[in-house]
């Protein structure tokens, strides 16, 4: 296992893309340490950062600190684990194909952004634009979970086109903005205008009833059979709480119907 | 006064009569001259044994600045994001790729290929001044741009009017004011008339509304006012119906309109499809029909606007085919009317080759060069980024000049492509003299820039020296060195020198008495006051170089 820890807090962000088990795996600490990322606009090395222990040949990597202020944490990563023992800033695990992160803080803003596969989980809350598409990208999300225990800001799952992000608190506006497919499922409060211009895909929110569009029609009280396979994975997973309350009924909204309306929001059933 | 010798190259400059011929170049300052006499010794000299030289290259239709262009980059920030970024150096300043580079880079990335000359083919006269502005911050080219005219609605009434004279007054004072190089028409009446709400228009005779006039008319008008203004470049014409099934039909019916005239017909690939408008099934190549046409019709010229598989972006000043392209592919679209003067579309777009449609216009382009018999009649262009970025030139040149490839690739596309096309019967392979021509001497002739292009005393001293390779791509994409007016710009690959090229216009004169007309039409209808319309001298801080307007005499002799 390799353990980098970080030396001192920043105002000014660093980009550390190199921190990724595809990477690390198989470079000498001395190697590791001569990496380079950008401090604001300046190269430095991953040495000027974070002290270097261990080794990534296992794939597995563990970053302690309050990494609010390290951006690109496994992006693009495709195997492995890595831990961030802390709080993780912007980008963490975009466009990851593979692989486990694991944030026992909070994270930034695009976590998991336009990523493909693999399972990010933040035990925090995370910022906007979790599992969304980067701006002018056709998808956002396309496969892999996103598990997140606290709260998630806005635009969670924009252009979403696969894939399940779970959020066990609230979750801000725009939710599943312009979402092609998969499935966001919010555990609290879901702000304004969720699934606002999607297409297909599914908003399940198990807190109180959003205040919808008027785009939206109501089409029945269901109780889907993928919703309660969700929720069996949930609990497999260890997200019991959410995982129950998936197995009771929802009332079901079709929209956005000034998109092509094959999309559902759905609320639980009084 | 610096005096350069490049020895024992071997050179190709078709327009001097030298087919691969090993000799000496010499420059002195930023022009090429005649060998000096024996006492005098060069200052620098450059070892170009066994090194291909050619003269810089021109690409004389693409799109690399102005508001359409700017527009593009920042609707398509994914485009930017997936490709290399240029980074900064302590010569060269950074920037974004993809198909719309941002300007800074668009001059390192041409330079690199080996390019010196670029003319962005359609600035509406009111965005002049940002167009200049944008070539100063485009290195080491040499640029220029044609100004868009088939929908200025001034010109289009006084053609309807049947003033011709004020019609080419205004031409002249427009050019002139907007420092532009030449007269582009881009679907002539069609983009006035979807403007204002009514359909685009499909025939040569249909009438543009509320204007007594029609496309045969503008493009009669605005080719014989280019030569009768002795413009160095003749008209240059997007055709109506571009993309549609069908279109050679209304290109042919252009081309005839012409009645004669001098007129370079743009990006033609996209204009030479047969097949029936309302059944996509049907659509095959008319090259064959096209090409014969322009192989007896020497006055005309066409630059092909070749498709390459990938991603890109469409930018036309077409604005419904922005509309149909919008349509069809359901991807965002940008709209813009430039006030009583043109139009603007910007799709992004994949052309994949898998798709019958996409396969057939990547052959369809292919046809164009190798069945038009002339190589100074036909120019290799992408529409950079319509077709694909220019970037791509080098594999053109390795599909024109290896049939093998080109067979190779013919079998990847769809099935149906092999049999709506003749692509596949043609066994022509271009030379590297060829490929000199397409690609800077023949440009550089049909663009009426008489010191690019070429190697002989008096030319500008933008060259290019290239490794041979059989592997023609890689060849023609990493130029051994590349020299921009006597300075070498480029090494391997490396920027060495950063500096601004010239900004060529016109200045053809016109009839004075025509202004306090235009001005009187300015106060009435247009937002802009006349006296702050126009660029001044100033603003192209002191780049700019004037191309003269004489009579053209052609190479067979005949005065236009």
């Amino acid at each position: 296992m390799l353990t980098l820890s970080l030396l001192h807090n920043h105002l000014v962000p660093v980009e550390a893309e190199c921190i990724s088990p595809n990477t690390l795996a198989g470079l000498a600490v001395c190697e590791i340490e001569r990496l380079s990322v950008f401090h604001g606009n300046r190269k430095e090395s991953l040495a000027d950062h974070f002290s270097v222990e261990g080794s990534a040949s296992d794939e597995s990597i563990v970053v302690k600190g309050d990494c609010s202020r390290i951006k690109w944490l496994g992006a693009s990563m495709s195997r492995g684990t890595l831990r961030v023992d802390g709080s993780a800033g912007m980008h963490i695990g975009s466009r990851m194909s593979g692989g486990e992160i694991l944030v026992s803080g909070d994270a930034g803003d695009w976590a998991g952004a336009e990523m493909s596969g693999g399972m990010l989980k933040v035990h925090g809350n995370v910022g906007n634009c979790a599992g969304a598409g980067y701006r002018g990208s056709v998808h956002g999300m396309k496969g892999g979970t996103i598990i997140i225990d606290g709260d998630a800001g806005h635009e969670t799952g924009a252009y979403l086109r696969r894939g399940l992000i779970v959020v066990q608190k609230s979750v801000g506006d725009f939710c599943g903005f312009n979402a092609l497919a998969g499935t966001v499922i919010a555990g609290g409060r879901l702000g304004l205008r969720p699934g606002a211009g999607m297409k297909r895909a599914s908003i399940v929110a198990c807190g109180p009833a959003p205040e919808l569009l008027p785009t939206f029609q109501w089409s029945g009280v269901v109780a889907p059979q993928y919703i309660r396979m969700i929720g069996c994975h949930l609990r497999t997973i260890g997200v019991d709480g959410l995982g129950q309350i998936l197995f009771r009924r929802f009332v079901r909204y079709c929209g956005d119907m000034v998109a092509l309306g094959k999309g559902e929001i759905l609320t639980l059933a009084p | 006064m610096t005096l350069i010798r490049i020895k024992n190259g071997t050179v190709y400059d078709p327009a001097n009569g030298r087919n691969g011929v090993v000799m000496d170049l010499w420059i002195r300052d930023a022009s090429i001259v005649d060998g000096p006499t024996p006492e005098e010794l060069p200052d620098q000299t450059i070892d170009a044994s066994g090194l291909v030289i050619m003269p810089g290259g021109v690409d004389m239709h693409c799109h690399i600045v102005g508001p359409k262009v700017n527009m593009a980059r920042k609707m398509r920030p994914e485009d930017h994001r997936d490709a290399p970024p240029v980074p900064r150096t302590t010569i060269t300043r950074s920037g974004t790729t993809g198909s719309v580079p941002s300007s800074f880079a668009t001059g390192y990335l041409y330079a690199g290929l080996g390019y010196t000359t670029a003319v962005d083919a359609a600035i509406p006269p009111l965005s002049a001044l940002h167009a200049h502005e944008e070539f100063l911050d485009t290195p080491i080219l040499d640029k220029a741009f044609l100004v868009l005219m088939g929908n200025n609605y001034y010109a289009l009434k006084a053609l309807a009017e049947g003033e011709y004279e004020r019609a080419r007054a205004f031409t002249g004072w427009l050019l002139e004011s907007s420092r532009g190089y030449g007269i582009k028409v881009v679907n002539p009446g069609g983009v006035e008339a979807w403007k204002t709400g009514w359909d685009n228009i499909h025939s040569l005779d249909e009438k543009v509304p509320h204007l007594d006039c029609t496309p045969r008319m503008i493009l009669k008008g605005l080719a014989q006012i280019a030569m009768d203004l002795h413009l160095p470049h003749s008209v240059h014409v997007h055709c109506n119906n571009l993309g549609l099934p069908g279109n050679s039909a209304t290109t042919l019916a252009s081309m005839e309109a012409l009645e004669g005239r001098r007129a370079h017909l743009t990006h033609i690939q996209f204009h030479s499809y047969g097949g029936d408008s309302n059944d996509q099934g049907s659509f095959c190549s008319d090259v064959p029909a096209l090409a014969s046409w322009i192989n007896a019709h020497p006055e005309v010229t066409v630059d092909v606007g070749q498709v390459l598989f990938g991603p890109t972006t469409s930018m036309t000043g077409d604005g419904p085919l922005g509309y149909f392209l919008h349509k069809v592919t359901g991807r965002k679209w940008t709209s813009s009317d430039t006030e009583l003067e043109a139009g603007c579309g910007i799709v992004p777009i994949v052309y994949k080759e898998k798709s019958f449609v996409h396969g057939l216009q990547w052959a369809i382009g292919l046809e164009w060069y190798l069945l038009v018999n002339d190589p100074w009649q036909v120019v290799m262009s992408t529409d950079h980024p319509n077709g694909a970025s220019f970037v791509s030139y080098p594999e053109i040149i390795a599909l024109l000049m290896d049939r093998n490839y080109r067979n190779e690739i013919l079998k990847r596309v769809h099935p149906r492509v092999r049999e709506r096309c003749v692509l596949a019967d043609l066994d022509r392979e271009y030379s590297l003299q060829e490929i000199a021509i397409i690609s800077r001497a023949g440009p550089a002739r049909i663009l009426g820039m008489t010191n690019k292009g070429h190697l002989g005393a008096g030319a500008d001293a933008d060259i290019t020296i290239y490794t041979p390779d059989t592997d023609r791509r890689r060849m023609f994409e990493l130029p051994r060195a590349v020299i921009k007016s006597g300075r070498v710009v480029v090494d391997r690959g490396e920027i060495r020198e950063d500096i601004l090229g010239r900004v060529w216009h016109v200045r053809p004169g016109y009839d004075s008495g025509v202004l306090p007309d235009i001005r009187k039409w300015f106060d009435a209808f247009v937002t802009v006051r006349f006296d702050n319309y126009g660029v001044d001298k100033s603003c192209l801080a002191g780049m700019g170089a004037v191309s003269p307007c004489a009579p053209k005499t052609t190479r067979k002799g005949s005065v236009s």
